[in-house]
């Protein structure tokens, strides 16, 4: 079996040592399932679906990505306050302390 | 020995495991008891060690740390952080060996079932008195913070940026990215991996090349901090609520805080930049002091 053809990473390329299990449906490249994403009910690789997002017209069918480390800074618009409400929340949590957030057992 | 390291989070079974290395190399038998899921701490960090499932009630995790006690002959239990247990078990029932408690800080010190838990050990350890946290009439041994033998080497990055909890990688993901675009050498801890340009590893045990970056930017927890404070690194901390830690106070007492992404980025920028290495508040301890301490009682 082949080997994932893929180099994007969450902050750098590298080289992908998974063995690939498909094909990705815009450019062929074989992939492995970790980079993998779906769009439009196809299996694209990382850096197809990244292409796709800079595309205004597939950004709203694509949202499901956002949470996704490959893709968290394909939604910032890269201009003025490139930080949006859930990262100003991290810094707004005055409230919290105090409160019994954690599981004693499992932890945060 | 038995170092009792339970506790959220994987902090309890890194400074347990660290105690109970630290123990070991002073010629003391010593394993850790940790929770199921944080077993692979003192696998990586040499230590024997108990794994504890997550028990049913304080009645069943009392039973197993009894059990585990006799089944070691095990004289002196080391309690980290909780000595009253972390389900409150240790204070109820047989006594079981004489008790040394770790004591770091905690935001609800004051507690009626943690004031109990200090009066039944035999020596009551602080690691954070320079955080003064402790109730006046609580009686401990001022000792200080301590941490896994860390040599300072030089950094390959200048910011070590550690998205230790899911809730803080989406920003300091975008954060990490921002310095790099601004000529910054950045490593991100994220999900279990450590990534900077020619590096991908499993993030812990962190490296102390790493920690010893200029700036280190991540929670307030306790190892963060004082192996940061201990490599002279400035850490510009983001404190999480806990159901017991105080990161605030940790965080105001020895690292940087901001109140905004914007403002975290121009502060871990600006120390880049123009700073020298971050000012020596508080003197971070090789565990053998606390094993000699506690060697000394038990």
């Amino acid at each position: 079996m082949s080997r994932c053809r893929e180099t994007s990473g969450i902050l750098f390329q590298k080289a992908c040592r998974a063995a690939a299990e498909l094909a990705c449906a815009q450019c062929q490249r074989p992939i492995c399932r970790a980079h993998a994403r779906s769009v439009a009910t196809r299996d694209v690789c990382v850096a197809c679906a990244r292409t796709a997002l800079r595309d205004p017209g597939w950004r709203q069918s694509l949202v499901h990505l956002r949470d996704d480390p490959y893709f968290y800074w394909y939604y910032h618009p890269g201009y003025g306050d490139p930080y949006g409400p859930g990262d100003y929340r991290l810094f707004d949590e005055e409230g919290r302390f105090g409160a019994g957030v954690d599981d004693p057992w499992q932890g945060t | 020995m038995l170092v009792y390291a339970l506790g959220g989070g994987r902090g309890h079974a890194v400074r347990g495991s660290v105690l109970a290395a630290a123990l070991q190399r002073s010629g003391a038998e010593a394993r850790v008891l940790v929770p199921t899921r944080a077993v692979e701490v003192p696998a990586l960090l040499g230590v024997p060690c108990v794994p504890c499932p997550r028990p049913r009630d304080a009645a069943a995790l009392r039973r197993f740390v009894l059990d585990t006690c006799e089944r070691h002959a095990v004289r002196a239990l080391l309690v980290d952080t909780f000595p009253e247990g972390l389900l409150g078990e240790l204070c109820e029932g047989p006594a079981g060996p004489p008790r040394v408690g770790l004591l770091r800080c905690r935001r609800d010190a004051a507690s009626e079932s943690f004031l109990r838990g200090v009066r039944q050990l035999r020596l009551a350890l602080d690691l954070e008195p320079h955080l003064g946290w402790l109730p006046r009439d609580v009686a401990a041994e001022a000792l200080g913070p301590v941490t896994r033998p860390l040599a300072p080497t030089p950094s390959p990055v200048d910011v070590l940026v550690v998205a230790s909890e899911p809730a803080l990688v989406p920003t300091l993901g975008r954060l990490s990215l921002r310095l790099g675009e601004q000529g910054m050498r950045v490593a991100l801890a994220a999900e279990g991996r450590l990534v900077a340009p020619g590096v991908d590893r499993p993030a812990f045990p962190l490296p102390p090349s790493f920690l010893g970056a200029k700036v280190v930017v991540g929670a307030a927890g306790f190892n963060l901090t004082y192996e940061a404070h201990a490599l002279g690194a400035w850490h510009v901390a983001l404190p999480r609520a806990r159901s017991h830690d105080d990161q605030r106070r940790r965080a105001a007492a020895l690292g940087r805080t901001v109140d905004s992404p914007l403002a975290l980025e121009r502060l871990v920028a600006r120390l880049v930049t123009d700073a020298g290495r971050a000012p020596r508040r508080v003197d971070v301890l090789p565990a053998e002091v606390v094993a000699r301490r506690v060697l000394a009682v038990v």
